[in-house]
């Protein structure tokens, strides 16, 4: 299967979700890519990082290597929810092994980077990113 | 005791450390080839300020400063440097480069940095792999 991608993202998105303690906290909710303009923050990303297939010598995929970036976004003065966020991130993310899917299944998961950094300011008040980079091994079938 | 004679290991040492350094600096300005070449891919050349301030640290030198005018309030960062020959750095300079890297609030990332790595890895190990080859002693 050739979607990795979208299976991959499909099982962040459900995971964070289903996370009561993270939606509590995210109040803007969770986004793949960037959050909607105008989402009310503090709020969950993720997005593509990097990735490259796993292949046998004779050039058959055994899985995808996906790196993502899983993070908290909001201003600062959210500093404490956006803590949380990250944290709720790690606990999801930092060890998963052997998860089912519809078809194939998550091999591994565990963070390989911290990723914390500041945003442009907007309007004035600073904003920041808290999360980290997440290799996930994801066999498509 | 004849046996000193045929104790190579010190030019080994030596002729390893250098093959090692070798590598590194050669691997760090692939690096720096393939960030450049993903941000020409990625399609985030506007004013070429970002593309251009690309550099590369090695024992052999540092390409740090021959960025373009920065545009806006856009400014270069500072060098980062190495701490020996066994160390080298790719970066890129343009203060908002982890903004395009990592995205921000507004703008999704498009990596140049991380998909570079991943590019290079498999040439740095083979490299390393080959490294009986570049060591010409004995």
């Amino acid at each position: 299967m050739s979607s990795e991608i979208a299976m991959c993202y499909a099982w962040v998105d459900s995971t964070l979700r289903a996370d009561s303690a993270l939606m509590a906290a995210a109040t803007g909710g969770v986004f793949q890519g960037m959050a909607d303009i105008g989402t009310a923050p503090p709020f969950a990303v993720y997005a593509r990082q990097s990735g490259s297939d796993v292949m046998t010598s004779a050039a058959v995929r055994l899985w995808a290597s996906i790196l993502l970036q899983i993070k908290a976004v909001g201003p600062t003065s959210q500093w404490a929810a956006i803590v949380v966020i990250a944290n709720r991130i790690d606990e999801l993310f930092k060890d998963v092994r052997s998860v089912a899917l519809a078809t194939g299944g998550v091999l591994s998961c565990y963070r390989e980077q911290e990723l914390a950094m500041g945003d442009p300011p907007i309007a004035g008040q600073a904003w920041t990113n808290l999360g980290g980079l997440y290799r996930i091994a994801l066999q498509g079938q | 005791m004849a046996v000193t004679g045929f104790n190579h290991f010190p030019r080994i040492a030596a002729a390893m450390h250098e093959a090692l350094s070798d590598i590194v600096a050669e691997t760090t300005v692939d690096l720096g080839a393939a960030m450049v070449s993903h941000i020409h891919a990625n399609g985030q050349i506007d004013t070429g300020f970002m593309v251009s301030s690309v550099y590369t640290v090695t024992k052999n030198g540092s390409t740090y400063g021959q960025a373009g005018t920065p545009p806006g309030d856009a400014y270069l960062l500072p060098e980062v440097g190495i701490s020996g020959d066994m160390e080298g750095v790719a970066a890129c300079a343009a203060n908002y480069g982890e903004w395009q890297n990592y995205g921000t609030r507004f703008l999704p990332p498009r990596p140049f940095m991380e998909p570079a790595a991943e590019l290079i890895q498999g040439e740095f190990e083979a490299k390393l792999a080959g490294l009986e080859g570049r060591m010409h002693v004995v």
